[in-house]
């Protein structure tokens, strides 16, 4: 297990290459780095068609991945599979790539699913304490939830003007009374 | 402050709960500190009647009552209820100033409604973040008490209400406790508990941001308090003893309320916004500098508990937002500093200063100290010294208070702004301020004299009278037909518009204006400065200018604030 920090390093120093080199090729190095076998033509496919931010988010998530400690990891590919082509296409929904580099929280996010990809924890941390931090910084899961939360307002408003239509209506007699 | 009914010295539970106490604290981290708690069991406190407990953020306190413990059957729980309390003075709020936001980011939605529902709703967001971390990371069983509390409850067959009910499912999915252990059958629709899974998702998601969730929890829940009150329910945390951050943000007994107003208020976070879900720019700055207007400022410290009157909270507000501004106030060169130099003594009596008696010098012309017969006091006279000495210019402002004017009461006025800027400067640099806010000849106030008491300064300065508009020229008169040769110089400040003319107007004793003014710039000695809201030229102002009074005008209130600074830059340079 590597500690967080480490990896927030790792980051931090990620050479121009990760950032605007060919992304196929780094993912298909990477993949078959620490799976010992070639990307799989779904996987392919998808990086063929993502647009540029996908693009950003493959591309660092390749040097999280290519750390020197996470390359004997030996992940299952359909995990794999899965991160490159579910996972990072939903961050890049969420966030620009390059709020890895600005924003400490999307560099630990990123740190963090990269880990949970390949089956790793950062060191120190329970399965349940590791789970917990990347759903706190998880920004696809905030967004979602958010956006959830959000869509209550029509109803919040609609049940505040029930409540105040029914303040005016009981107190209408009241004032006739007087 | 008076000192706090306790606990009977051999009250079990009190011992009992003290011996929780490290582990409480260990809870949260090994460097926790906080005073012990306080365990009332004799002349509980009135706010506390009916309450497990409850917490002062003034002085970081937690108050535990022993009685309503035993009655609801909690002695056991003592670690629990320790640690949450622990949990509202070192996560949420933590602070006043965050308790305060908490209270701003809840009104946004739930203003409509009754002002007790505010703090509650506050109160059910702290306690779920707390519980929760408790009970996931720190291994505290905090569900115990809410079973505890549910069996009581369903034993007095008193029906849940809405708020709680839902509160308990956000629990339930929060710590996966099977169905219904805290939820009676039936009480929810699947709706209601789809917004209960949407809120634990809610407090997962901004345990590290809680502020930024606070708004979101308010919306979802919004309807279920709306419901509580169609129904008439009780407030749910209070009928189960849990509304223990309900006076968390009052002033400690026999303290002033305007001594319990948190800081940095007037500022919006934009935490309580909540998050935008917009895409926003990479440079985007946080906050964007937007502020509270007055009115706002009150009702938010009145949320808190704080019972203030509107002078205090305006003149608060004022001083706040002119504190980032504070330049340095003008002053001049004196050609030499005096020092004091001891010459002798002479007699002390009834009446002097008490700081001016000499007791040992009393002492040394007789063992026996009778006032007025062997007290004596230090005489002092000048010696002169080498190095030159700055003193700061006095300021003599009139703040035109018209009706055309903002009432700096309920809106942001630059006038009264930019005037308790340059008060303040004022005051800071040792100077003496008098202060007129003026309408017309007969709606006026002043300080009447030059004074150093910055509350009533800043109070008059954020007065409003409104009416017509006539500069108090009798006030002006008398201030400088008094004036000592030997007094200060002062500069002389005027801010208005085009209702500065008034002064040239003749006063209630038929003397030209013009004639007053240039009296009143002589006796003055340190100069004036007119700051209008008027375009670049004033011509019915020209003779005021002739005179020697110096004009800044601004297109628009906002500049007022950039004239505060460049008032020392151009005059005294």
């Amino acid at each position: 297990m590597i500690p967080l920090a480490e990896l927030l390093r790792w980051v931090a120093e990620m050479p121009a290459p990760f950032r605007n080199g060919d992304v196929a090729a780094i993912v298909g190095d990477v993949y078959e780095g620490l799976t010992q076998s070639p990307p799989t033509p779904e996987l392919l496919g998808a990086i063929e068609v993502a647009g540029p931010e996908q693009l950003g988010w493959c591309a660092r998530a390749c040097h999280v991945l290519w750390h020197p400690q996470l390359r004997d990891a030996k992940p299952a590919t359909a995990r794999l599979d899965r991160f490159f082509v579910e996972e990072l296409a939903e961050l890049a929904s969420a966030s620009p790539p390059d709020e890895v580099d600005r924003v400490p929280e999307r560099a630990e996010e990123l740190v963090r699913r990269g880990l949970r990809a390949v089956g790793v924890r950062p060191a120190g941390e329970t399965e349940a304490q590791s789970e917990d931090r990347l759903r706190q910084v998880d920004s696809v899961e905030r967004r979602r939830v958010l956006a959830e939360a959000e869509g209550r307002e029509r109803r919040a408003r609609e049940s505040k003007e029930a409540l105040a239509q029914k303040a005016a209506e009981e107190a209408v007699p009241k004032v006739g009374r007087e | 402050m008076t000192a706090a009914p306790a606990a009977r010295p051999d009250d079990p539970l009190a011992v009992a709960w003290r011996a929780e106490w490290p582990k409480a604290l260990a809870a949260w981290s090994a460097y926790t500190l906080l005073r012990d708690p306080r365990v009332f069991s004799v002349d509980i406190p009135d706010t506390m009647k009916g309450q497990l407990a409850c917490i002062r953020l003034t002085d970081h306190v937690i108050l535990l009552n022993a009685d309503e413990i035993r009655a609801r059957g909690l002695e056991a729980h003592g670690l629990a209820i320790l640690a949450h309390e622990i949990g509202h003075h070192v996560y949420v709020p933590g602070n006043l100033t965050d308790h305060a936001r908490h209270i701003a980011a809840m009104r946004r939605i739930l203003s409509e409604l009754p002002a007790r529902v505010i703090p509650l709703a506050a109160n059910l967001y702290a306690d779920l973040l707390i519980n929760d971390r408790l009970q996931r990371r720190s291994g505290v069983d905090i569900a115990a008490v809410y079973v505890r509390l549910t069996e009581s409850r369903r034993q007095s067959g008193q029906p849940p209400g809405a708020v709680w009910s839902v509160y308990c499912r956000i629990m339930e999915y929060l710590w996966r406790l099977p169905d219904h252990t805290l939820v009676d059958p039936g009480v929810l629709d699947a709706e209601a508990d789809g917004d209960a899974l949407l809120c634990s998702e809610l407090i997962r998601a901004f345990v590290g941001d809680w502020l930024r969730g606070a708004r979101r929890f308010a919306t979802v829940m919004c309807r279920y308090f709306v419901a509580d009150e169609t129904a008439q329910y009780d407030d749910p945390l209070t009928a189960s003893g849990l509304a223990d951050t309900r006076t968390a943000g009052q002033p400690l007994p026999g303290q002033a309320g305007r001594d319990a107003i948190p800081d940095g208020l007037v500022d919006l976070d934009d935490a309580e916004l909540g998050d935008d879900l917009t895409p926003q720019p990479a440079n985007r700055k946080s906050s964007g500098g937007q502020t509270r207007t007055p009115f706002e400022y009150g009702q938010l410290l009145r949320a808190l508990g704080l019972d203030l009157d509107e002078h205090e909270i305006t003149r608060r507000y004022y001083r706040e937002r002119a504190l980032p501004h504070l330049i340095p106030f003008p002053s001049r060169r004196h050609p030499r500093a005096d020092e004091p130099l001891p010459e002798g003594e002479e007699p002390w009596a009834f009446g002097d200063s008490m700081e001016t008696l000499d007791v040992f010098g009393s002492l040394m012309r007789s063992p026996h100290i009778i006032p007025g017969v062997t007290t004596v006091q230090r005489t002092y006279g000048e010696s002169v010294g080498w190095d030159p000495a700055r003193k700061p210019l006095d300021l003599d402002i009139y703040v035109d208070c018209s009706g055309s004017m903002p009432d700096p009461r309920r809106e942001l006025s630059y006038l009264a702004l930019a005037g308790t800027i340059l008060a303040l400067a004022a005051w800071r640099a040792g100077a003496r301020v008098q202060a007129t806010v003026w309408s017309d000849a007969q709606g006026f106030d002043t300080t009447h004299g030059f004074i150093r008491d910055e509350a009533r300064i800043l109070g008059l300065i954020t007065g409003y009278i409104s009416g017509g508009t006539a500069f108090p020229l009798h006030v002006l008169r008398d201030t400088y037909a008094a004036r000592k040769p030997d007094a200060p110089p002062t500069h002389i400040v005027v801010i208005s518009d085009d209702g500065a003319d008034t002064m040239l107007q003749a006063d209630e004793r038929g003397r030209p204006g013009l004639e007053l003014c240039r009296e009143a710039l002589r006796s003055a000695r340190g100069g004036g400065t007119l700051v209008l809201n008027l375009p670049t030229t004033w011509p019915s102002g020209q003779p005021l200018v002739d005179l020697g009074f110096g004009l800044h005008c601004v297109t628009d209130w906002a500049a007022l604030v950039g004239f505060a600074r460049a008032f020392v830059r151009q005059t005294f340079t």
